[in-house]
């Protein structure tokens, strides 16, 4: 155990598993996500009461769902590299802030869109949406704080701290619906209870969040190496592996 | 397939441009962040082989 976790933290190591893992992973996710798209645009029945906009769910919910997730990744990322100051942490905090921030732009677009023929508006000032916003913020905030830093050690340490001090604001999302009256509807999928949507529905939605874990992945891991090779240009396992090109 | 034809495929009972327009929106952002990580990696090997051959 251990000994992967060593692993882990050597750059040369990581780098040609992480592209091993990418050269399967991002050819399956796309194919799968054009699935998805196939499945919940044409093989669906549109919804009793909000008809064909409800589409707009296969690609709004998977986009929350990981945004959210991935947000909890970013701040332990960000935590591991204020304790014990591991560079492949912060490498990672780095790489996973614009894969979450992107993600969140999506669930925040899309929603607009579907909110226009289901709320009557693009925009509401409600719990959900801007707490979500506020999500968005925050991963740029983590961006634009470690670039603002000279000192790069300096800056990764502070957006550590705005990143854990962010994850705050996630449970108030997920819980935004029912602490507050809102016009964004509760949770479908629960944990503990049944879920308050039919399976020819269900089926599609979580093959979509499936297929958008798997792109979060593959961006991370592609980001990573894109930071790795830039950091350890004057190594020699990137030299060896620059010539061998 | 739920549609019967190839015009409520696009037009899904009025809903079509939002759906649509949902999707393509997501679908441009994917491709960027797949492809984006993808050019910079082969831009900064390309530009260490440069730099390395220059010595």
């Amino acid at each position: 155990m251990w000994k992967f976790f060593h692993k882990l933290g050597s750059p040369p190591w990581f780098y040609s598993i992480a592209g091993a893992i990418l050269r399967w992973l991002v050819p399956i996710t796309l194919f799968l996500l054009i699935v998805g798209y196939a499945w919940g645009l044409l093989f669906t029945a549109p919804d009793f009461r909000q008809g064909n906009s409800y589409r707009i769910m296969y690609v709004h919910v998977p986009a929350a769902v990981v945004a959210l997730a991935g947000y909890y990744v970013m701040a332990l990322a960000g935590a591991i590299c204020i304790i014990w100051n591991m560079k492949m942490a912060e490498i990672a905090m780095r790489a996973t802030a614009p894969v979450g921030a992107l993600l969140t732009l999506i669930a925040l677009v899309t929603g607009g869109i579907w909110g226009k023929p289901t709320w009557g508006a693009w925009w509401v000032w409600d719990a959900r949406t801007t707490s979500m916003l506020i999500l968005l913020f925050l991963y740029i905030g983590v961006i634009v704080l470690y670039e603002a830093y000279e000192d790069k050690s300096g800056g990764s340490r502070a957006a550590g701290i705005l990143a854990l001090v962010g994850t705050v604001n996630i449970p108030i999302i997920y819980k935004s619906v029912d602490w507050w009256y809102s016009l964004h509807q509760p949770a479908s999928i629960t944990f503990t209870g049944g879920s308050a949507i039919e399976s020819s529905m269900l089926y599609p939605l979580l093959l979509m969040i499936t297929v958008f874990y798997s792109l979060f992945t593959c961006c991370v891991l592609a980001n990573m190496r894109v930071s790795l090779i830039k950091r350890e240009s004057r190594s020699s396992w990137v030299r060896t592996l620059v010539e061998e090109d | 397939m739920y549609f019967e034809s190839l015009y409520e495929v696009f037009f899904m009972g009025g809903h079509g441009t939002y759906v649509w327009s949902a999707y393509l929106f997501t679908s441009s952002v994917i491709l960027i962040m797949v492809w984006l990580p993808m050019a910079r990696l082969r831009r900064s090997i390309k530009r260490l082989a440069s730099k390395f051959k220059a010595g």
